[in-house]
């Protein structure tokens, strides 16, 4: 079993940080132009629900990304491909190398600064269909992709 | 038409000398299908606020100028060409677009008729191929006998090209098995894919004699006929939310009998509901209210038995070589295509009335041939007794039945008696800050648990050889059968709530393309589920 690069956690607390500010900033609209408008007896006092919002978040910023990483293992086996991943609900997942359609290297600024890159596998299933391993190595990435390339079939439905 | 098709026919045809147009009939059919629009606009013309009326005139009769010169023109530019190797369809008044469908891709032909198509004696051709989305073909409307023929030929061809090409280069298209030999072309009996099931099988329910059947001619079975009858009785035994619909729609109307001071009533209701609820009449409300339920049960359900019937009309299930057929329709004719060779599930369905009464219907879950979302599962058999669907499933997929199905952790009961507790407990408190009565909803307390219990034992699954067969759900029973050969992708879910309980769902993930049915084994003990991954992935790589 693999685990993703560790710069995967700085990655993961800065879109935490984007995910702090939207809910916070949503939470306080919220506070200022609905609930104090409608309900007349508001349990707390002024803002007291938009800093909840804004501790869990932070809370989180700081708790979310090393179990994350903690929990994120990969396995590049013999005929398939193995996850495991999820803090709260955990996800185990197999998929044939004989299922996958196409696979891409994925790069936004951020991975680009870090030097990592996601590894996206598609699959002509429904559900989850997507395999998505991020946090990689760019290199090792694309080195992982060209691998996988050779097993890819046309037909695979 | 015909001599588009001679076998010394160039390869360079040029669509403008030789593409012939749609029947003209589609011409008055296109414009038919203009009027609710037309009507709705000089509708609003009439009707429109006295200021601007002269702004919805404007817009009608610039509508109403250009509607049917566009429908004409549409007709007069566009032109088909089946030659030997593809279909040209060319069209546009402005822009031209021209399409050059590749007759070996296309997966399926559909022929739809709707009512007024039906009195014009035209149909809509429908080619789908597999992918492309940009090489969709829709001819609407060519005379029935004109889109039969096409449907014909384009079998035709596919049959020979299949035959040609079987030595050659087997794995060109998907619908040709590696496993198969060309012994399969010449034999009477229909081709099936080796691994998947055996469909000579479903030769026995064929109640016609045998055609003599090469592989250019039609060779078509018929599986299935659904009699007026069983129409009636499956109608019957139907239960669809119609019912509320029809008793939301009869509300909408009466309301606008209701007496005149509703409204007064309804302020009342809200200031001072023991008063309001002192000054009525219950005695006499509660007649009304049961007087008027029984009336819309009665006409929902009538109404549900001539919708199906009218649906399903003269159902017939066919199949030819690898690919079944349906056809059903009164008002509305529908065909089917279903290719067994894409076939990615197999759902026997009912739900707890019919299943009392032993009628199953057969549904099959493809993977997508066009590039089109959401396309429903097909339903290869809508009703009929469960003998009757076991055996024709068999035929498809040949699997072990009975089925011998293990139950799931009994832990499920807890969750879902769980989650039923936490509903229960937002109604209870809603109803409490209404001020109703809300001790009344904790009588439900043991119906619940009831409840999940029941859900508990209408839970099962199996693994078989090279199947997966899973069973769901109380009130609308279904039972899945997945190929192993077919999956895709396979999940172990765990979410927080199932951990604390050591329990997992186990995901079986396939390309069908509707994303109604999906293959869960829900609430199964977490090592199991691990366990079963392993086995399954292992009899995957074992099956390809």
């Amino acid at each position: 079993m693999y685990q993703l690069s560790p710069e995967i956690k700085t990655q993961w607390a800065i879109s935490g940080v984007r995910r702090l500010f939207f809910n916070t900033l949503f939470a306080f609209l919220l506070e200022y132009f609905v609930i104090t408008e409608y309900v007349e007896k508001w349990f707390f006092s002024d803002y007291v629900f938009t800093g909840c919002v804004f501790l869990i978040f932070l809370l989180m910023l700081f708790i979310i990304p090393p179990l994350k990483y903690k929990f994120w293992k990969f396995d590049v086996r013999e005929d398939e491909i193995y996850l495991e991943r999820g803090v709260f609900t955990r996800v185990h997942t197999t998929a044939p190398y004989s299922r996958v359609q196409h696979i891409d290297v994925v790069q936004s600024i951020l991975d680009r600064w870090l030097g990592l890159g996601k590894l996206v596998i598609y699959t002509a299933g429904t559900k989850g269909a997507d395999i998505l391993i991020p946090g990689l190595p760019i290199q090792y990435a694309e080195d992982l992709r060209d691998r996988l390339k050779n097993y890819t079939s046309e037909d695979a439905v | 038409m015909t001599e588009n098709y001679t076998e010394n026919y160039i390869d360079e045809i040029n669509i403008h000398t030789h593409g012939i147009r749609l029947s003209p009939l589609s011409m008055i059919y296109q414009s038919i299908r203009q009027i609710p629009g037309l009507a709705l606009t000089f509708y609003f013309a009439i009707s429109g606020g006295s200021g601007e009326n002269w702004l919805y005139i404007v817009i009608a009769l610039i509508y109403g100028l250009f509607v049917f010169p566009i429908t004409l023109l549409n007709f007069y530019y566009f032109k088909y060409l089946l030659t030997p190797k593809e279909l040209v369809i060319h069209s546009g008044i402005l822009s031209k677009k021209q399409r050059n469908i590749s007759l070996e891709r296309i997966q399926n032909v559909n022929i739809t008729q709707n009512f007024i198509q039906r009195l014009f004696g035209i149909s809509k051709v429908q080619i789908e191929t597999a992918g492309d989305i940009n090489a969709e073909g829709i001819l609407d409307s060519v005379k029935t006998d004109r889109a039969n023929e096409i449907k014909q030929i384009i079998k035709e061809y596919q049959s020979k090209f299949e035959e040609k090409n079987n030595y050659n280069f087997k794995n060109i298209n998907s619908d040709i098995n590696e496993n198969e030999t060309s012994e399969v072309f010449s034999s009477e009996t229909i081709i099936g894919e080796e691994e998947t099931g055996q469909f000579n099988q479903l030769n026995k329910f064929s109640d016609r004699p045998e055609n003599q059947s090469d592989t250019e001619q039609s060779s078509e079975k018929e599986l299935i006929q659904m009699k007026v009858k069983d129409l009636v009785i499956y109608g019957f035994l139907r239960f669809r939310p119609i019912l509320f619909l029809l008793f939301a729609w009869i509300y909408s109307i009466g309301q606008q009998f209701m007496p005149a001071d509703i409204h007064q009533m309804m302020e009342d209701f809200i200031y001072d509901i023991e008063t309001f609820s002192n000054s009525l009449d219950w005695f006499l409300l509660s007649i009304y209210f049961i007087g008027f339920f029984i009336i819309a049960f009665t006409l929902s359900w009538l109404l549900d038995v001539l919708l199906t019937v009218n649906q399903w009309w003269d159902f017939r299930l066919s199949i030819e070589k690898n690919k079944l057929y349906t056809n059903h329709g009164l008002l509305n004719k529908r065909n089917g295509t279903i290719p067994l060779n894409k076939l990615q599930m197999l759902v026997i369905f009912s739900n707890v009335i019919r299943q009392k009464f032993g009628y199953w219907g057969l549904m099959l879950e493809t993977a997508g041939l066009s590039a089109l979302d959401n396309k429903r599962p097909e339903t290869a058999v809508p009703f009929a007794k469960y003998d009757k669907v076991i055996e024709l499933s068999k035929g498809i997929l040949n699997f072990e039945f009975p089925f011998n199905f293990e139950i799931v952790s009994r832990k499920t009961i807890r969750r879902a008696f769980f989650r039923y507790l936490i509903l229960l407990a937002i109604v209870t408190t809603t109803a409490y800050l209404m001020g109703l009565a809300y001790y009344w909803f904790l009588i439900l307390i043991p119906l619940l648990y009831f409840g999940a219990v029941l859900r508990w034992q209408h839970r099962g699954w199996q693994i078989q050889n090279d199947k997966i067969i899973i069973k769901q759900g109380f009130f609308s029973r279904r039972i899945k059968i997945v190929p192993i050969n077919k999956i895709q992708t396979i999940n172990v879910r765990r979410t927080f709530f199932q951990r604390r309980l050591q329990l997992a769902t186990l995901h079986i993930d396939t390309a069908a393309s509707s994303g109604i049915n999906d293959a869960s084994i829900i609430d199964i003990d977490e090592d199991e589920a691990l366990d079963l991954m392993n086995i399954i992935s292992n009899k995957f790589h074992f099956l390809n």
